[in-house]
């Protein structure tokens, strides 16, 4: 009966007061449900005060419930229903989940636009929330994007993917663009146009028939303005609009409304200037406006011209001649003064700063090296002391004062002038005392922080900001996305000193809840699931979204990759992250060509010029990429390099990150190679490789590695006496296992200005690693680079390299050779140390460094090496341009025992009485060189003289003319003068 | 899903005690609070609730501009009412007599009022004041010309269309000012609602209005 009274009672008065009788308000909750019971909602409506089991049902409770629920952004719509239960009333929240954005791709577009632009028109971006509204707009923009390209019918369907799981809409746009619309006619409105229609087709590029496309229009417009400068016009107003589109020709008829405006006349009196320097130098003419601040620009820019050449006093003063509709008149008239040289830059006044740390942010520059008359104007003296105030300030002296002013003449010289800088340090204000509020969630509280303001140094903005930074990143870091920071300074009795108050909101954390990647089709989820620094149920941190986005790049195998938080607006403390990666081609193919030019000898059958010629080597390279192996994000390449000097193929097999590690990495490779670069043979070498990389820190790593490889060398080719070709020919089995430890601590490795490098590689080569010989290697290099002034940088690096033989191939000859100070035979020559060139000793030529054959004066090759440089590099000319001054030492010596630092060559006569020559000493090598700097590295050029390059018998003819005892045996040097041109520095 | 709940609501005696009826950027607007806006004009006008579908889609409009302003409000440092202010604001209410002679407490049991929707009313409306007078009254004035031609094309013609005596300008110069003044506040108000609205998600949902949500 009740029942149905309360039935009829809705029904009749569905409006007014539809629960008299059983209204739900005020009677107690009995349960709480939720449908959809979505993950996390009932423990997120627990705080809820007011709506717990056995409270009274209240209205505005319920009304807060629901405006809170609505703010977390989980849902497009919530109800809440009631009904009785036993002992009250059971309230369940019926919620439509919110909808976010997902993958958004299109397909089918047409050049231009690209698909990234046409993907960024829609505006939507990674896990935002997703509504109908948006995707209207989104659509819209798409199509305008499209038209204004010239499609003028473009379609653009449109399909959602929905992915409950995750509550994202992926949306895929197809677009048929249709034919792009052609430019047809052209009109000129205006009874009097600057131009007439062909013109502008002429000029604009714009013939009737040609493709519309918005860059065409853009450049058409650029070309037209500067026909207009050319011809002093600066001003041109040019627009050019759709008037009509025509379908049945697809022909888009433009308006284009073209005023030229005045001419602009520009003269300058006093001086002579191009008028490229001109249009450099005044405003007027890039804005295309004389307003007088641009005019008076102009007039600064010219004093500035002049000042930074030696016109210490240049002035330059604008009169507007003529203004017309017409024409604008302006001339500027300089007055350059006499020109001088800036001597001296003084500092007076500075006791708590030093000079040169007064010095080092400024800008005006006495004359020195590269700078003939110094560097200055009036805007950057005014430059300087603004900085210099700054750095006072921000050091606790905030009444220092800064002045300056040109002293004229300097030192009495009318030749000369100086600057004069002032300081007025002020009293400095300190910090007396540190309070901090706010800094929950850091246990250590400010101690953890190590501030920079702290109470006994000076008060310092620069500090606080350096702390406010700290503060921020720490909470960011835990996930504090809201964090605010304010600072306030209280003066303390005494002006001087005052206690700074850090106070800090850091508002709620935010944790992360669940994180969804979506995008990857080929690529493992293991290798996946360990690049996402972010877990469920750790704080959302800034750095942690970065690092993943980082990671995932850095597998190598994704073209692209978005870390974004879903429903970023939302209030709640749980949030989503969503991942959206796309993997790149897989295949990647790749070709380039090069020349070697220099001295670079390779192995001929003329044995004429042992220490090389002059020469040119093309080179082709082809280099095949297979991407994420086996979905593992490992990689296989093959590249071939194809030389005069070298024909060489190259597999390899990539696994980064090994032993699940990012420290770690593995290569096995496989190379065949044929190489002519040292001129006394051609050898052919086929080696397999396995090796694995450790990275101990970001600047140390170590390799370890081993290697077996079989090298022969052509007989024929070999440039040795030939009673010697049936041993040194001999194919040799090497197997060699190895541990090389790299440090790196340089700022820049292509061009380093400061820092340390070395590197030690030793090597062991042996029967039991299923080699013939057996030795052991030693090769280390330290390099060290220090900056002594801005721009100049000392350089310098030592190596040596020993190889020390104990059994085993080639134990024949030891002796003779010993006494002969030729190289260890032991050792296969195609192991041996060879130098010179570009990127060793400049005094010689590619690998031409060492013993040398005595019959045919071409290199062997040496047990040992060593090599010490020092280069000063210091600018040139401009910021790209620099210069280089260099001294090699060295040598590649026989042996180990034979290193030497003696700096003259020592001959000894046989027995038969021929000249035997010793290499076994120190050549020294003076040089000078230039850098270009690019974005690869800088180009380099080196010349390089030795004082004390090697002599030698050489043999003037042919490989058979030395078999057959025809040709004639000569004196040889080798030239004193090097070039070398390359890429990167040296060391 | 909601509607099918509703469909299925109605075989199990299910009531829908509130639901979403606007969303106005990320916050939503309530059917109770449209429901209570109805009720609070009625007991504040003297005059019973109005049930039309017109006058819910009033109200919910009212609530949405008061929601964008509020949003408006909170990007600016901009202070919400103190407890006493919006006291003092109920005190008045409670002096009042409403629709047949009621009291405060008679009246908020007829129109199904609780003293937290008067409260909730009284500290928006305070703050809509507040920030309308400092946003788009600071600073306006009226000029003289202005208050003439004010003066001269509405004022008097109206006086005399009701048959009255119009007064002498000089004695309605600073009444006529402060209604151009506020004329043009709300003009500029206007202009803001029109520029919120533009830039934010305004969805309504009001459907078919349960008598629960109250």
């Amino acid at each position: 009966m009740q029942r149905l009274r309360l039935k009829l009672l809705t029904l009749l008065l569905p409006a007014a007061i539809p629960c008299a009788g059983s209204e739900p308000f005020d009677r107690t909750i009995a349960e709480v449900l939720f449908d959809p019971a979505l993950p996390g909602l009932a423990e997120a409506t627990e705080g809820l005060p007011g709506l717990q089991v056995g409270q009274t049902l209240e209205r505005a409770p319920l009304r807060e419930a629901i405006q809170a629920l609505f703010r977390s952004g989980r849902f497009e719509d919530i109800q809440v229903d009631a009904e009785s239960a036993p002992g009250g009333v059971r309230l369940t929240f019926l919620t439509t989940p919110a909808w976010f954005v997902g993958n958004v791709r299109a397909r089918g577009v047409p050049r231009p636009p690209t698909e990234s632009q046409l993907i960024n028109a829609t505006g939507l971006r990674l896990g935002e929330l997703f509504t109908e509204q948006k995707l209207g707009r989104a659509l819209r923009s798409v199509r305008a994007l499209l038209v204004e390209q010239g499609y003028r019918q473009p379609l653009v369907r449109h399909s959602l993917g929905r992915n409950s799981s995750t509550q994202q809409v992926d949306l895929t746009l197809d677009v048929e663009a249709g034919p792009r619309a052609l430019i047809g006619a052209l009109l000129v409105p205006g009874s009097a146009p600057p131009l007439s229609e062909q013109e502008i087709r002429a000029i604009a590029e714009w013939p009737r028939g040609k493709a519309y496309r918005r860059d065409r229009v853009q450049r058409g417009i650029d070309l037209l303005r500067k026909h207009f400068r050319d011809r002093d016009y600066w001003q041109p107003s040019i627009r050019v609009e759709i008037a009509e589109y025509r379908a049945a020709d697809n022909e888009l008829t433009l308006v284009a409304e073209i005023e030229r405006g005045p001419r602009l006349v520009v003269r300058v009196e006093g001086a002579s200037l191009g008028r490229s320097r001109l249009q450099r130098l005044l405003p007027v003419f890039s804005r295309g406006s004389a307003d007088e601040d641009l005019l008076a620009a102009g007039s600064r820019g010219l004093q500035g011209h002049f000042q930074a050449r030696g016109h210490f006093d240049a002035t330059a003063d604008y009169e507007v001649e003529h203004e017309s509709s017409e024409e604008i008149s302006i001339v500027y008239r300089v007055s350059r003064g006499r020109r001088r040289v800036l001597r001296a830059v003084e500092i007076h006044g500075n006791r708590y700063l030093g000079t040169a740390a007064i010095r080092e942010p400024m800008q005006i520059r006495p004359s020195g090296p590269g700078l003939e008359r110094g560097a200055f104007t009036t805007a950057l003296l005014e430059e300087d002391l603004r900085a210099i105030g700054d750095l006072y300030r921000a050091r606790g002296y905030r009444d220092a004062t800064v002045t300056g002013a040109l002293v004229d003449p300097y030192d009495g010289d009318p030749r000369h002038v100086g600057v004069r800088i002032d300081i007025q340090e002020g009293e400095p204000t300190y910090v007396e005392g540190l309070v901090t509020s706010g800094l929950v969630d850091f246990p250590a509280d400010e101690a953890s922080f190590n501030f920079a303001s702290r109470p006994g140094l000076p008060f310092s903005e620069t500090a606080i900001a350096s702390d406010r930074q700290r503060i921020l990143a720490a909470y960011f870091e835990k996930g504090y996305r809201n964090v605010s920071f304010d600072w306030r300074f209280e003066e303390g009795s005494d002006r001087r000193r005052g206690v700074v108050h850090y106070e800090t909101d850091p508002g709620a954390p935010v944790r992360t809840a669940e994180v969804f990647l979506a995008g990857s089709r080929r690529t493992r989820d293991s290798v996946l699931s360990r690049r996402i620094a972010l877990r469920p149920g750790e704080p959302l941190s800034q750095a942690a979204m970065f690092s993943t986005q980082r990671n995932l790049y850095d597998l190598g195998v994704f073209s692209k990759v978005d870390v974004a938080v879903q429903n970023p607006d939302g209030s709640d403390d749980f949030k989503n992250v969503a991942i959206q990666v796309e993997e790149a081609r897989r295949w990647a193919v790749g070709a380039g060509g090069g020349a070697e030019f220099a001295r670079i000898g390779r192995n001929t059958a003329e044995l004429t010029n042992p220490a090389g010629d002059a020469g040119f080597s093309p080179r082709v390279t082809l280099e095949v990429t297979r991407l994420n192996v086996g979905g593992r994000a490992h990689t296989m390449g093959f590249r071939t390099r194809l030389s005069l000097l070298q024909q060489r193929g190259l597999f390899t097999y990539e696994a980064p990150r090994w032993f699940a590690s990012d420290r770690w990495r593995m290569t096995v490779s496989a190379l065949y190679d044929t190489f002519r670069n040292v001129n006394t043979f051609t050898g052919r070498r086929l080696e397999g490789a396995y090796q694995l990389s450790q990275q101990i820190n970001a600047r140390t790593t170590v390799l370890y590695r081993y290697a077996y490889r079989r090298t022969s060398i052509d007989q024929n080719t070999l440039n040795i006496q030939p009673l010697l070709v049936p041993l040194v020919s001999q194919p040799v089995r090497v197997g060699l296992v190895s541990g090389t430890l790299i440090s790196d601590r340089r700022d820049d490795p292509t061009d380093t200005t400061s820092g340390i490098y070395n590197t030690v590689n030793i090597a062991l080569a042996s029967k039991y690693a299923g080699g013939q010989p057996n030795f052991a290697r030693l090769l280390a290099q330290n390099s060290t680079y220090h900056r002594i002034r801005p721009r100049f940088v000392v350089a310098r690096t030592v190596q040596l390299g020993v190889n020390i033989p104990w059994a085993g191939h080639g134990v024949e000859g030891v002796e003779q050779a010993r006494f002969a100070g030729r190289p260890d035979p032991r050792i296969p020559i195609s192991e041996r140390y060879f130098g010179g060139g570009a990127n060793s000793h400049r005094g010689f030529a590619y690998n031409q460094a060492g013993p040398r054959d005595p019959a045919t004066g071409f290199p062997l090759g040496g047990g040992s090496q060593f090599l010490n440089s020092v280069e000063l590099r210091f600018p040139l000319a401009g910021k790209d341009i620099s210069g280089v001054i260099f001294h090699d030492a060295g040598n590649v010596y026989s042996r180990p025992s034979r290193i030497s630092f003696r700096t003259s060559q020592q001959v000894h006569t046989s027995r038969t009485g021929a000249k035997e020559f010793d290499f076994d000493y120190m050549v020294h090598a003076l040089g000078l060189g230039i850098r270009y700097r690019t974005p690869i590295g800088p180009v380099r050029f080196d010349l390089a003289f030795s004082p004390n390059t090697p002599r030698f018998v050489g043999f003037d003819g042919t490989r058979e003319q030395l078999l057959t005892g025809t040709g004639t045996f000569r004196e040889q040097r080798i030239r004193g003068l090097q070039f070398h041109f390359s890429l990167g520095q040296t060391f | 899903m909601i509607a099918t709940s509703l469909f299925a609501a109605t075989g199990t005696r299910t009531e829908v005690l509130d639901r979403v009826a606007a969303i106005v950027g990320a916050e939503a607007v309530t059917l109770s609070e449209v429901r209570a806006e109805l009720s609070l004009e009625a007991m504040l006008g003297g005059a019973e609730i109005r049930e039309s579908r017109a006058a819910q889609e009033a109200a919910l409009g009212r609530l949405i501009d008061r929601r964008l302003i509020l949003q408006d409000m909170s990007m600016t440092p901009f202070l919400m009412p103190a407890d006493d202010e919006v006291e003092q604001g109920l005190a008045g209410l409670r002096q009042q007599r409403y629709l047949g002679g009621r009291d405060f407490a008679a009246a908020l049991r007829h129109y199904g009022l609780a003293e937290s929707d008067c409260r909730s009313f009284l500290r928006q409306r305070i703050a809509f004041d507040r920030y309308v007078s400092f946003r788009f009254r600071t600073g306006l004035s009226a000029e003289a010309p202005e208050i003439e031609a004010f003066y001269r094309d509405e004022y008097v013609p109206d006086i005399r269309e009701r048959g009255g005596r119009a007064a002498p300008l000089r004695e309605v110069a600073d009444e006529i000012a402060g209604v151009l003044v506020e004329r043009r506040s709300t003009h500029l108000l206007e202009l803001r609602l029109l520029e919120l609205r533009s830039l934010s998600r305004i969805e309504t949902m009001l459907g078919p209005v349960p008598g629960g949500a109250r």
